[in-house]
């Protein structure tokens, strides 16, 4: 199973297709083996039958001459001449003269050897071999006992008495005229003539050997170069005989060589004739065609599996590739569509789609850009179109979207058609760009203000001095009309004009009013020239390390002393929560600029509270600081109202306000933003207090270079 | 006992006449009034005052100048600096010089605080 996984890994294949693979590829090595072993085992089959078959003719060649034989011994012991030329007369002897001729002839061009005759106790009395007469007798022999009970007989010879070699005989009891029994005519073959029969058949070419065998297991016949004749004790007569009964062949180990027999029985001559090959040689051809058809079917496969590895790799980097795109898809910060150029269905959105609209994708599979409430003007659309139709692509387009929450923003288009399997797509790439906007915007301000600021540098002195004189005149204007004041009284009792007249004089016409407003302009003009001059200041050179919690302080002091907060609101009147973190290490800052910061903002939200509509009952402020990693946080949170969205995006920017003419110069804060971010290169931000309030974060950076 | 003499020194004369003027109205004090530091350390030099009012940038010896020299000389014991400048933080110097956050006014200040706070020097030095 191990192995079968480390296959999969390198092939590196599909979770999927894997077992499926696995599957294919067991099943066709499963068929291999099954062709392999089936044709063995076919061709084995066909190559023993051959053999078989081969046997059969040798079967039946032995016993057709056997038969033969038979036949003609037969016909031959019908012949008066050899009973006659068994006689001990004249005519026997004539006869005999007769007989051996005939014999002689008989035997010449014949499948036999000898032809010979046997008086009844045994001793041959002519032969188609002449010296074969009166050299031996054959009494004993079973083939004469048997003939001479009146049958025809047959015997296989291990060695024949004259020619000392295995030999076959056939004998034919031979009747006088009278019927008496007078002899026994024989023939005799050596057995060896059937060796020319033997098949070196097709199949035991080379090792393959024919025997044929007497039952005792006494070569009968044997190809060239075995000498026959002697008894072959280490035979396999049991796998011949096994063979022979069964049909089947016979395995067997001759040394370290496998070899396979076959064996026939004869019935006419109860010899076993045998065929017996080296199995490999004698399998060769099927093991061979075999080992092709498997050879065959693993080639095949080696290839598929090649093909399946180059495929698995292409596929795997595909995959690869797909993932590293698809998860460029998904997480782009920006979002991604992918909408059907012909019906301008959208087919797909990727992650930031969902966080920056809010609508979830499944809302606008399906539909078109149109019938999705995103754009603001339906021209913008249009007009992305046909630049987009005109040119095949569309770079930063600009235009004013509207989110599920119904916020508006302003975003950046990029559109490219794009041709996925032949189909052309519109891929757009969509970017809120309305903070990048907005702070643009605010520092083409802050940058504006800072020329500004430099500029009213310049002027501030003349322009405060003429101030200067118009808030002091008016001054001097309320102390000389006032009816309390002795000296006044004594210039007006010389002129004859009554003080207390003239107050009232100076209440009914709302002279006293008008200097008010002259006294208050003059402060309102300086205020706006003294903040314009804050952009300009270039705070680095006063940079001292401060302690956050005692500029926090002071600024508290500050607000609750302030001049100006007084006369609309009592600071005194809201609870001021401190919240500072113990141990806290002193940062590099102008500790003027955070305690004007602080001040603004703590003026801010006392502001807020005191024209909040309903009143704040409980008014209070809360301020901490904590330090963090590379900064402390200075959260200065109230308990008001809050500032509304519309507010929100416009509440650092230069000249904002949303007070009362008069009341503020829409500079503190955008003022304060300046200091933090610009003069001490710290975080500036507005979040919603936890009880819905307005909550200022300031962040000041620790490690900020202390300079001068 | 002769009333405390209060020295305005500012270059731009309806300043410093408005400020002589408002001051004088309360029959407490003996203004003078001076356009250059020069000529004030001159007015000094016959009689020195309690309190002066000092504009920074005038011609001539500037406010800083004057304040020292005439600290220096003994001729003021107490000085406001007025002024228009809108550098907000007060020099070195000057603290080095002995005045304070609440010696600075910056225009348009009220007269009314400067009143104030010439009181409160004069009450100080009677102490």
């Amino acid at each position: 199973m191990n192995a079968v996984r480390r296959f999969v890994s390198v092939l590196s294949l599909d979770r999927h297709l894997a077992p499926v693979l696995t599957v294919v590829f067991a099943g066709v090595l499963l068929s291999t083996l099954l062709a392999y072993f089936s044709t063995r085992d076919t061709l084995t089959k066909l190559a023993l039958g051959q053999t078989h078959q081969t046997l059969g003719f040798l079967n039946r060649e032995v016993g057709a001459r056997v038969k033969e034989m038979v036949a003609r011994l037969s016909l031959w012991s019908h012949e008066d001449v050899y009973a006659l030329a068994l006689e001990n007369s004249y005519l026997g002897e004539s006869a005999r003269e007769e007989a051996t001729r005939r014999m002689a002839a008989r035997v010449k061009d014949s499948s036999f050897d000898r032809v010979f005759l046997i008086k009844l106790n045994g001793e041959i009395m002519a032969a188609s071999h002449p010296d074969m007469v009166g050299r031996f007798t054959v009494g004993d022999r079973a083939y004469f006992q048997k003939a001479l009970a009146g049958n025809l007989s047959m015997e296989t010879l291990a060695a024949g008495r004259h020619s000392h070699v295995p030999m076959l005989v056939i004998a034919a009891p031979l009747h006088t005229g009278a019927g008496i029994l007078a002899g026994v005519i024989a023939v005799a073959m050596e057995t060896s003539r059937f060796a020319g029969e033997l098949p070196p058949g097709e199949h035991s070419r080379e090792t393959g050997r024919g025997f044929i065998l007497d039952k005792t297991g006494v070569i009968l016949a044997a190809p060239p170069g075995i000498a026959s004749g002697h008894s072959w004790a280490d035979w396999r007569m049991d796998e011949v005989r096994t063979s022979a009964a069964s049909g089947e062949p016979a395995h067997f180990r001759e040394g370290d060589v496998k070899r396979v027999l076959m064996a026939v029985s004869n019935a006419e001559t109860e010899w076993y004739l045998a065929l017996s090959a080296d199995e490999d040689e004698l399998l060769r051809p099927a093991a061979r065609i075999a080992w092709l058809t498997g050879g065959v079917s693993l080639a095949t496969l080696a290839l598929v599996a090649l093909t399946l590895a180059a495929l698995g790799r292409a596929m795997a980097g595909l995959r690869q590739s797909e993932e590293k795109f698809s998860r460029l898809f998904m997480f782009a910060p920006d979002t991604i569509l992918l909408a059907d150029m012909e019906t301008g269905k959208i087919v797909d959105a990727n992650a930031s789609f969902t966080t920056q609209t809010g609508y979830a994708r499944e809302e606008i599979l399906g539909k078109t850009s149109g019938e999705v409430p995103l754009y603001v003007n339906t021209s913008d659309r249009e007009a992305f179109h046909s630049h987009l139709l005109r040119d095949g692509r569309v770079d930063h387009f600009e235009c004013e979207s509207r989110y599920k929450d119904g916020s508006l923003a302003i975003c950046s288009l990029s559109g490219q058609i794009v041709i996925i399997d032949g189909r052309r797509y519109l891929m757009t790439m969509v970017r809120d760009i309305t903070e990048t906007k907005r702070m643009q915007e605010m520092m083409v301000q802050t940058e504006k203000m800072i020329s500004v600021g430099g500029i009213a540098a310049g002027i501030a002195h003349e322009i405060n001095n003429p101030l200067g004189i118009v808030l002091q005149a008016s001054q001097n204007i309320v102390q000389r009309t006032r009816p309390d004041f002795r000296k006044n009284v004594e210039a007006a009792e010389k002129l004859g004009l009554d003080m207390r007249l003239l107050d009232q004089y100076m209440k009914v016409r709302k002279l006293d009013v008008f200097i008010e407003d002259i006294q208050s302009a003059a402060s309102r003009a300086s205020a706006i020239i003294r903040h314009m001059l804050d952009f300009s200041r270039r705070s680095e050179s006063r940079r001292t390390v401060c302690d956050i919690r005692a500029i926090a302080d002071s600024a508290l002091n500050l607000a609750s002393n302030d001049y100006d907060l007084k006369k609309s609101y009592d600071f005194k009147k809201i609870e001021i929560v401190r919240d500072y973190a113990p141990d806290l290490q002193g940062i590099g800052c102008t500790a003027t600029e955070i305690e004007q910061v602080l001040l603004n903002v703590l003026r801010n939200a006392a502001q807020a509270m005191s024209t909040a509509a309903p009143p704040v009952a409980a008014p209070r402020i809360a301020v901490r600081i904590r330090e963090l990693a590379d900064r402390v946080r200075i959260e200065i949170e109230d308990n008001g109202p809050g500032v509304p969205e519309g507010v929100r995006t416009r509440i650092f920017e230069p000249f904002f306000t949303t007070k009362q003419p008069g009341v503020g110069t829409g500079l503190g804060l955008s003022v304060s933003y300046f200091i933090v971010t610009k003069g001490h290169g710290g975080k500036m931000t507005l979040e919603t207090g936890a009880e819905g309030g307005a909550a200022f974060c300031i962040d000041l950076p620790t490690d900020e270079r202390l300079e001068g | 006992m002769a009333t405390p003499r209060i020295l305005i020194l500012d270059d731009e004369e309806r300043i410093r006449d408005l400020l002589t003027q408002y001051l004088e109205d309360f029959d407490e004090f003996t203004v003078l009034g001076a356009h250059s530091g020069e000529q004030a350390l001159e007015l000094l030099a016959r009689e020195s005052a309690d309190v002066a009012v000092v504009d920074m940038r005038l011609p001539g010896m500037s406010g800083t100048q004057f304040i020292r020299e005439a600290l220096a000389r003994g001729s003021c014991r107490h000085f406001l600096v007025h002024t228009g400048s809108v550098d907000m933080v007060i020099s070195s110097e000057l603290k080095g010089l002995g005045l304070t956050r609440r010696d600075f006014f910056y225009k348009p200040a009220g007269a009314d605080a400067i009143l104030d706070r010439i009181r409160e020097c004069l009450s100080q030095g009677d102490a």
